[in-house]
């Protein structure tokens, strides 16, 4: 059970990073970092990684 | 639209790309089946589920290889793979299977006990993720090279503090490491339900004999070394003046009484098999290693443990300047045979195997020439 809470918290944060990746982020550096930070959340989300 | 929204989108695409390209590695790594094939005199294979039926479906439920012979005898379980990150055991336990002939009694081989930890690799460890060899007749048959712990997409999260069912405490991250979650839990993570299948498995066969076979970095104090249950003590100590006499040299390690979750504690407690453990030096995993790819895996050459070993920072001979994976299972091999021994000595049972490769043969040629 406790897995799919963090895997819902791991899609919460997936999809906050990314609508402040594309919606909020002014600099170029900030959307890159964002970019990163979605690659492990993804891949943990998608049971891959 | 603005012009920070294009940037944005482009990032995303490119982390897409990232992801994607990552993920289909990871991806093979985790889905890769590895090329174990069945000995022409192995009886029986089954799963572990068959005693732990949790385990029925999940990546963990491994494979259980059976050489019966044909009088009845002792019986002798054999673990590789508990940490996929030293592979000589896993791969001691697969020449074991493919080539050794029961005569009399049984062995079980296990060569993939903590199958999830196979499916990855440690985090920043630029581990190898496969491993190469080629047989005598020229294919190349690939293995996988794993984690010292339970895949966490298969048990996630950690805790901050793992406790035992002893009560003992550990850090979070150990609650993965199935050689600390002896004697298991039926219903407990994923790598407690293994201990608990092994466990069960074990009281179920009374099986009287178990050998877990390990490596350790040079630089670790318990090297080319066996650790006894207590009870498994005259046993122990007969194989390894054996094995001295031959020339391996092994030293015996009483299991430590207050060292909760290892088989060579556990298994002892908790069942009335003779609970072995071998170690053998492994310059792959250890942490004065330099670049770290399959050829160091393989070879065991590693300029800094060459200099940590002028320098008497090791507990193994590096005098050669490297420690092979021939020699590595040539070990384990060596160790199985003299215990085997040990315990027909000591026992009304009695092992009868033949086609164990001696610690010559392996040390002295190829290990894919005693892969099917």
């Amino acid at each position: 059970m406790i897995t799919y809470i963090y895997l819902g918290i791991a899609l919460i944060v997936f999809a906050s990073t990314l609508y402040n990746l594309i919606f909020k982020e002014e600099k170029l550096a900030d959307q890159i970092n964002a970019g990163m930070i979605l690659i492990p959340l993804l891949l943990r989300i998608l049971l891959i990684k | 639209m603005k012009k920070t929204y294009m940037t944005g989108i482009a990032v995303v695409l490119a982390a897409a790309i990232v992801a994607g390209l990552a993920g289909m590695n990871f991806y093979a790594k985790r889905h890769f089946v590895e090329d174990i094939k069945t000995g022409p005199n192995v009886t029986e294979v089954f799963k572990l589920s068959k005693y732990n039926e949790n385990l029925a479906g999940t990546v963990a439920d491994t494979d259980v290889y059976v050489l019966k012979g044909e009088k009845e005898g002792g019986s002798l379980l054999l673990l590789g793979g508990t940490h996929p990150s030293e592979p000589a055991g896993h791969m001691a336990a697969i020449v074991f299977e493919e080539n050794v002939k029961v005569e009399q009694g049984t062995v079980y081989v296990i060569p993939n006990i903590n199958n999830s930890a196979f499916t990855h690799n440690d985090p920043l460890d630029g581990s190898p993720q496969y491993m190469h060899f080629t047989t005598k007749n020229g294919e190349t048959r690939t293995f996988h090279y794993g984690s010292r712990a339970t895949n966490p997409i298969d048990q996630w999260p950690d805790p901050d503090i793992y406790t035992h069912t002893s009560g003992q405490t550990l850090s979070g991250s150990e609650t993965r490491n199935l050689n600390r979650c002896y004697p298991g839990v039926k219903d407990g993570t994923i790598s407690e339900q293994v201990g608990y299948a092994v466990t069960n498995m074990i009281n179920t066969l009374e099986i009287d004999m178990e050998i877990d076979m390990h490596e350790s970095s040079p630089e670790y104090a318990v090297n080319n070394a066996t650790v006894a249950h207590e009870r498994a003590m005259t046993i122990a100590s007969e194989g390894v003046l054996d094995l001295q006499l031959e020339g391996i040299k092994m030293s015996l390690e009483p299991s430590p009484v207050s060292l909760r979750g290892l088989t060579h504690r556990e298994l002892g407690d908790f069942t009335n098999t003779y609970a072995l453990l071998m170690e053998v030096g492994n310059p792959v995993q250890g942490r004065l290693r330099g670049y770290t790819d399959e050829k160091l895996c393989l070879t065991g050459e590693d300029p800094c443990y060459a200099i940590a070993y002028d320098l008497k920072l090791l507990y193994v001979d590096y005098s050669a300047g490297n420690f092979p994976m021939e020699l590595r299972v040539g070990r384990h091999l060596a160790g199985i045979n003299a215990y085997i021994n040990a315990f027909n000595n000591n026992s009304d049972k009695q092992i009868v195997v033949s086609g164990i490769p001696t610690y010559d043969e392996v040390v002295n040629g190829n290990l894919g020439d005693y892969l099917l």
